[in-house]
């Protein structure tokens, strides 16, 4: 068994367009339709989003022929660095300020690679929005070598890094094509795209609390995953079904979001579905009451005073509406200005009990979650 | 330190010469003035506190030591809630009448009387209106003193107890007046 170092380096240079280019194999390859599983550890990464940039670039390589060869996310590992124990890892150590951006070490024997580890030097500034050194471009290079290309003059393969180039170019897919043969059709394979749809909540559902958030996935092939994302921010990733999460919006502002749900079948493709939803104002805070007694000398006259506060994380309120609940049914009791925070309810019986609600209403006239409060006799 | 000699001076004066000048046979009396009134009511006097009110008064001769009394008086003041601070008014005016058994002192007359009392109330905010007229008693002890020609001024003090429960709070419309009224004896 022997083993092989590969490296991408900081950009040195760029082979200008036009110049030679093939690819070159370095000699060892997975057997042909090889499903090969490979963890991530990302706990000392720098960046959030990088485990979805390592999985896009996977999904890359694997959408080429997945019959001839392809990667499945197998979840993370605390692994760090490279180690011949069986497992394909990819992680991130801080290997000093070196010109390395990643290295590759495949471990092979005769013509057959038996094991890949990815190691990112975690002393370079990664990024997965657009800055260098773009971790999903890195990614795509160094599983070029996992699929047992070497570098070339150009493209995804070449030694240095030339910028953001999150595609395999011609190139590097015909090397992957003569180690493991071209899709029936000339590419792309004959594996369908997922569908995806929410189920819930339902497009411009007015949401508020712990909102259930689900979407029904399925693929020819078998669903890989399902992302959740809320106003574009990844909520959860859930690679079984049932495909649902929880939204945790106690700490949200209200207004206005998009919810997004995007299934990636086994291969990297991918299908997406989005809705508007809108969380309502929430329940103001501190509600509080007490029942005074406002008789004059012989005129009897009790009064319910109560009062609350703005929550925080509400924006946009027009006012409050108050409850009282008269028997089975809610009867509103007054509405108050955004900046009104106390209000009586007069002529109450001095030995009965009362049940109040209190609601935000944003600009819209959508009233909120309410707070409510029990009033006893004094 | 000037004053009250000058004062006392000058009412024993008034009284010589009232009684030179002419001796009213003392068998019929009225007598007019203001009163403070101190309720006894706490929420009463936490509402609308002590007061200055009108204080008018009759008095019959029956025999030598003992008159018939009617008399009336009146407060009215305004006040605030407790809580919603929405002002409220309160009309007190009494009236009744009792026996009274009197006697001399030098220039002074002195009185004790009891009898009975009416009130009528009427106490109105925006809570609502109450308004009716109670009974209760009436204690009063003072003195007047003859000025000239019949003339007097009184000093009295009197306590009343009228309880009273229009709706559903009950209060004591009564407590303790002061009067200094100007009189005049027949």
């Amino acid at each position: 068994m022997n083993r092989r170092r590969v490296r991408m380096l900081l950009a040195g240079f760029v082979l200008v367009a036009g110049a030679a280019s093939a690819y070159v194999l370095m000699g060892e390859k997975w057997p042909t339709g090889t499903n090969m599983g490979f963890a991530v550890n990302t706990a000392s990464a720098q960046v959030s989003g990088q485990l979805t940039a390592v999985l896009n670039a996977a999904s890359s390589w694997s959408g080429l022929n997945p019959s001839g060869f392809r990667m499945t996310y197998q979840g993370s590992t605390t692994i760090v660095g490279y180690h011949r124990d069986g497992a394909n890892t990819i992680n991130w150590l801080d290997q000093g300020a070196s010109s390395t951006l990643a290295t590759t070490y495949t471990w092979y024997s005769g013509g057959t690679i038996l094991e890949n580890d990815i190691v990112f030097n975690d002393a370079q500034s990664w990024s997965v929005s657009g800055g260098d050194y773009d971790v999903q471009t890195v990614a795509l290079h160094e599983m070029g070598h996992v699929v047992g290309l070497d570098h070339s003059s150009s493209g995804i393969m070449q030694a240095y890094y030339g910028g953001i180039q999150r595609s395999i170019d011609a190139d590097a897919r015909a090397g992957f094509y003569s180690m493991y043969g071209a899709p029936s059709g000339g590419g792309g394979g004959s594996d369908r795209p997922p569908t995806v749809s929410i189920t819930a909540p339902a497009a411009g559902a007015l949401v508020s609390g712990l909102v259930l958030f689900t979407a029904a996935a399925s693929d020819d092939q078998g669903v890989s995953r399902v992302e959740f994302f809320v106003n574009s921010s990844l909520l959860a990733r859930v690679t079984a079904s049932p495909y649902q999460t929880t939204w945790d919006t106690s700490a949200v502002l209200n207004g206005s979001y998009p919810l997004k749900a995007v299934a990636y079948d086994t291969i990297g493709q991918t299908a997406e579905d989005q809705i508007g939803v809108v969380l309502i104002p929430h329940a103001p805070r501190k509600f509080v009451g007490t029942k005074k007694n406002n008789s004059s000398t012989l005129l009897e006259q009790y009064i319910n005073v109560l009062g609350w506060e703005a929550h925080p994380d509400n924006r946009d309120i027009q006012g409050y509406r108050l409850y009282r609940q008269d028997g089975a049914v809610w009867t509103l009791i007054g509405e108050f200005d955004a900046q009104t925070f106390s209000a009586m309810d007069k002529n109450v019986k001095k030995a009965l009990t009362y049940t109040y609600l209190v609601k935000a209403v944003d600009t819209a006239g959508r009233p909120g979650d309410g707070a409510s409060l029990q009033v006893k006799a004094p | 330190m000037i004053r009250k000699p000058v004062f006392l001076t000058t009412l024993l004066a008034a009284w010589a010469v009232g009684s030179a000048w002419a001796a009213p046979k003392d068998v019929f009396s009225i007598k007019a003035g203001a009163a403070y009134f101190y309720p006894a009511e706490s929420s009463l006097k936490k509402i609308y506190g002590n007061g200055a009110g009108w204080s008018v008064e009759a008095n019959i001769k029956l025999v030598s030591f003992l008159d018939l009394w009617a008399f009336g008086n009146g407060y009215k003041k305004n006040g605030r809630l407790p809580v919603t601070g929405e002002s409220t008014t309160m009309r007190l005016a009494t009236f009744g009448g009792g026996l009274k058994l009197r006697a001399k002192a030098g220039p002074l007359r002195l009185y004790a009387g009891a009898g009975a009392a009416a009130c009528a109330y009427r106490e109105s905010n925006v809570i609502g209106l109450a308004q009716r007229t109670d009974v209760g008693i009436i204690g009063q002890a003072g003195f007047y003193i003859p000025i000239i020609a019949g003339l007097l001024i009184d000093f009295a003090g009197d306590y009343t107890s009228i309880k009273v429960k229009p709706a559903a709070i009950s209060a004591d419309l009564g407590g303790t007046r002061l009067a200094v009224r100007l009189g005049y004896v027949f």
